[in-house]
């Protein structure tokens, strides 16, 4: 057994924490420019849900692919659900409501 | 879905758009941004309070602490001892099974058969108040709010939500305007405070962030030293430890070394 091998499963909770905060924050600014940005536009219903859509998978590819280098395992023990699932609805929430206030300030 | 049918989709969603209602301008300068601001400094100033109430540091006895540390060295002696070569992992076996056994770091000999009131502990307590803390800290200014909102600003139409809803919400959004007809896009005031109840976590993540880092560090830490209120007693553990540290089998991962080097070298 080579030392890469024994060492596989030896993991920092520290460092999981960290990673996690770090996608969480990114997420967390992104969906509320993006939810700003719905707004400006006056976007309803599905285009605005639309844009939500292509803005969290965008950013969520953005982030495998600059921070973690195309390599998401070294960084996340699960990274589709780590990164896509358990904030979807925390990230929609904070979206529709940055689109609504925008929507109505400007409207 | 070929995109000009997409497209169509859309605008077809947008065709069927509601009657237009003119709201007065200022109903967004004095009822939307207060109720904003004051639900995002509500959230700040929970935070803080938080912050001074609850977590204070915890001091853990020192013979606590190196009854763990004891612990925790059979433990990982168990776990890497084959990173150490054959007469070094003597020593430390017979040292720790020897110590371990005779329970020389054994913080305080518990009184047998007698098993611990997990409401007595003080630990276990302090965390239970904190737990109530936060709970109260939650719901005590939601509450208020709503009131505040319902009391203040009921009756009015506030605002058009951008995406429509079924019928369904209509008796909680627009809660207090008579009108029977009217679409439900058009909200009150306490739709606003719904949905800014459900979207300001992200908000809050950004304002106030990072300085709950040390906190979670602090609370790990504590967990660790202070241990499973209803589980075995730290005698009993070290019996177990000690045992398996004697029957621990060992093999050193010096065997053969040279050989394997220069295998990896050869090329």
């Amino acid at each position: 057994m080579s030392s890469s091998e024994a060492f596989a499963d030896i993991k920092s909770p520290v460092s999981i924490e960290f990673n996690r905060k770090v996608i969480l924050r990114i997420q967390d600014i992104t969906s509320l420019v993006y939810g700003c940005g719905a707004g400006i536009l006056q976007l309803e219903s599905l285009q605005g849900f639309g844009l939500f859509a292509i803005s969290y998978i965008s950013v969520a590819f953005v982030f495998f692919a600059w921070f973690c280098h195309f390599q998401p395992g070294k960084y996340f023990q699960s990274p589709v659900q780590e990164v896509l699932i358990d904030s979807l609805f925390r990230e929609l929430a904070g979206f529709v409501m940055a689109w609504t206030f925008v929507y109505a300030l400007l409207g | 879905m070929h995109l000009p049918s997409l497209l169509s989709f859309f605008e077809l969603s947008k065709e069927n758009a509601v009657a237009e209602l003119t709201l007065d301008p200022k109903l967004k300068y004095w009822v939307l941004l207060p109720i904003s601001i004051v639900m995002i400094l509500v959230g700040v100033t929970r935070q803080h309070i938080m912050a001074l109430i609850g977590l204070k540091v915890k001091s853990v006895p020192r013979k606590k602490i190196t009854e763990a540390q004891y612990m925790g060295k059979a433990q990982s002696l168990l776990g890497n001892g084959s990173n150490l070569s054959d007469e070094s992992f003597k020593t430390r076996q017979e040292y720790l099974a020897q110590i371990l056994a005779e329970g020389k770091y054994v913080a305080e000999q518990t009184k047998s058969d007698e098993p611990v009131n997990p409401l007595n502990d003080p630990n276990a307590s302090d965390a239970m108040m904190n737990m109530a803390k936060g709970n109260l800290a939650n719901y005590i200014p939601q509450t208020l709010i709503m009131w505040w909102v319902n009391h203040f600003f009921a009756g009015f139409v506030l605002m058009k939500l951008p995406f429509p809803l079924t019928i369904r919400f209509k008796e909680m959004l627009q809660s207090g305007v008579m009108t029977a007809d009217l679409d439900v896009r058009w909200v009150s005031s306490i739709s606003w405070y719904f949905i800014s109840v459900l979207g300001l976590n992200p908000l809050y993540n950004l304002i106030l962030g990072n300085n709950d880092v040390d906190a979670l560090g602090m609370a790990q830490q504590q967990q660790q030293l202070g241990g499973m209120p209803g589980g075995p007693a730290p005698e009993v553990m070290m019996k177990n430890l000690a045992n398996d540290v004697t029957i621990a089998q060992h093999e050193t991962c010096f065997k053969g070394i040279e050989e394997r080097v220069l295998k990896l070298y050869k090329n």
